[in-house]
């Protein structure tokens, strides 16, 4: 072999090595989930399971409303993002489709926001949100984030894609404003709306801070709230814990697999952008 | 004869058809009172003093929640940390982020399937990877101690250690990060024109020539950006360090939006929580226009 050619094989091999090295904690963690109490605490460490037992998947729903769990997390990030993608594709055809006084200073003043980051305010949201009667309910969960400066952006530049032409097309025969939007821009808009859902519904399924300080009860908690008491009441118990773990995080790795092109794509444009 | 335009005449001719204007409503209706209300609300509640957690503004007392603050140590140690949190993510993760990315558009075959691998931590949930961090991290049965003993190296109490604390967290922040930054610089390098390269090697450029005079200030505008945005998500960091430490052991690893949500939510202290809040504003906001301000003017090429 020329020295090419073996600079390209040593090239394979690191890489191999490196993205052998990221992926293995997420497969550590399902293949613990299936040991034995005795099996994950010892040392040197097993990688497969030699006694496979489902044990700690139903310990982990017999001993937590770990369900429960789920279904708050699915709820919460479904009805947000379906919400988020009508607030941010209304913005988007709103801001660049017309014209009104003060446009370009609403539309500043949203984007301002993108500046401020959440974290910050936490501390006054909390006290807005107890004063409307948002804490402890879903509505405390998904109604501070109905609108996206993200997303609205987004979804602005999408827009800008779009025709006047065909706009206007559908005035001349007698669509309605309400019904340009709902029956022409938006189903124009589905490939920009299905890499902002991927986007909102990610981030909505793992958030965390913002859960743990609105949530009240055990049985509101969303998921990731959930394996953080779980963690600490159950500390040592790293069976329980791992397969808390797989069951979070799994579905996300797999719908990115399938996915995964189309995301990665749509990550690096809005990111270059951002 | 003239006639003065009605109210509603003139709304119209300003553009604001009931479409527009219930729009309108719908957009900026939640943003004033999740957004814009909370950002005013949090400079006033840092400048008063209230007599319980939901009546937080008794009394004001002009700068003597900014004085308590700064003479409290721990809000210097989260200062401190904060900073050198971000001080030792940056350069892992793009010391480690270019030349994978480097990598990944020099080779053809399997390129997709390898850029997903390295973005696959990025869509893991935090609060989860950080439990099973802790598995890892374990002194007894942890598998990077085990590694470590393998190496050779000696085995450390990598969480409840103060000297390791805060750098195992940052090595599961860059873990967990990394994959981002992969995919911004691979979309930066596959976007110059392959005849600059083609153009410089007619010229007899070799391969370190190209990298240093056609991808290093070709990547500048993108190396900015990852920075940027790299040391804003890192200053911001959360979710590990109540989950794996709580901000110990001994404050090792409490930063600046940890020492926020422990003096707002377990101290009920929600005034000096607003206090610190605003400098995380404050330092935050610096970055960004600093970032804004350079964009600007040194985007083009």
């Amino acid at each position: 072999m020329n020295t090419r050619s073996l600079k390209l094989v040593a090239l394979y091999i690191v890489l191999t090595a490196g993205a052998v090295i990221m992926v293995f904690p997420i497969i550590w963690t399902l293949v613990s989930s299936f040991k034995t109490p005795a099996e994950i605490m010892r040392i040197p460490p097993t990688f497969l399971p030699q006694q496979f037992t489902l044990r700690n998947f139903e310990q982990l729903f017999e001993t937590l409303p770990f369900g429960r769990y789920y279904v708050n997390s699915l709820i919460v990030a479904i009805t947000t993002t379906l919400l988020v993608l009508f607030t941010s594709s209304l913005g988007g055809y709103l801001f660049d489709k017309y014209n009104f006084l003060g446009k370009n200073l609403f539309f500043i003043l949203i984007l301002a926001n993108l500046m401020v980051p959440f974290e910050v305010l936490l501390v006054p949201l909390f006290r807005i949100s107890h004063s409307f009667g948002l804490v402890g309910n879903y509505g405390g969960l998904i109604i501070p984030f109905l609108v996206s400066p993200f997303g609205l952006y987004l979804m602005k530049q999408f827009c800008h894609e779009v025709p006047n032409d065909l706009i206007e097309a559908a005035r001349i025969d007698g669509s309605s404003e309400f019904g340009t939007f709902f029956r022409i821009m938006l189903p124009l808009m589905k490939p920009a709306l299905s890499a902002l859902s991927i986007f909102t519904f990610m981030g909505n399924w793992n958030s965390y801070l913002w859960p743990l300080v609105v949530i009240n009860s055990t049985l509101m908690r969303t998921l990731p709230v959930g394996l953080a008491a779980m963690q600490s009441d159950f500390g040592t118990r790293y069976g329980l814990i791992m397969a808390g773990s797989t069951l979070s995080i799994w579905p996300v790795v797999l719908l990115f697999l399938v996915i995964q092109r189309q995301f990665i794509e749509s990550l690096a444009l809005t990111g270059l952008k951002g | 004869m003239y006639r003065m335009p009605t109210l509603k005449r003139r709304i119209k001719s300003w553009g604001f058809t009931p479409f527009v204007a219930i729009s309108l409503v719908i957009l900026l209706m939640p943003l004033f009172v999740f957004s814009f209300w909370p950002i005013v609300e949090g400079f006033i509640l840092s400048f008063f003093r209230g007599s319980s957690v939901l009546r937080p503004v008794d009394e004001f007392v002009k700068l003597r929640n900014y004085k308590d603050m700064l003479s409290d140590r721990i809000f210097r140690t989260a200062i401190v940390n904060t900073f050198k949190f971000s001080l030792m993510v940056l350069p892992m993760n793009i010391l480690l982020s270019l030349p994978i990315a480097l990598g990944l558009n020099t080779i053809t075959r399997f390129r997709e399937a390898l850029r997903s691998a390295y973005f696959l931590p990025a869509v893991t949930s935090v609060v989860a990877v950080s439990i099973v961090w802790i598995y890892l991290y374990n002194p007894h049965v942890g598998l990077i101690n085990t590694v470590v003993e393998v190496l050779g190296l000696m085995p450390q109490a990598w969480l409840s250690d103060p000297k390791w604390a805060l750098f195992s967290i940052a090595v599961m922040w860059v873990w967990r990060d990394l994959g981002y930054n992969v995919v911004v610089f691979l979309a930066g390098l596959q976007g110059i024109p392959t005849y600059f390269y083609e153009a410089a090697r007619i010229d007899g450029a070799n391969g370190f020539q190209l990298f240093r005079y056609i991808t290093v200030p070709l990547l500048r505008p993108v190396m900015q950006f990852v920075v940027i945005m790299t040391a804003i998500s890192s200053f911001k960091v959360f979710d590990p360090i109540q989950v794996m430490t709580s901000g110990g052991p001994m404050r090792a690893t409490t930063n600046l939006v940890f020492y926020v949500y422990e003096h707002a939510f377990e101290y009920l202290k929600m005034n000096q929580a607003a206090a610190a809040s605003v400098v995380l504003f404050g330092i935050i906001l610096l970055i960004t226009l600093l970032q804004l301000f350079h964009f600007r003017t040194q985007w083009e090429y």
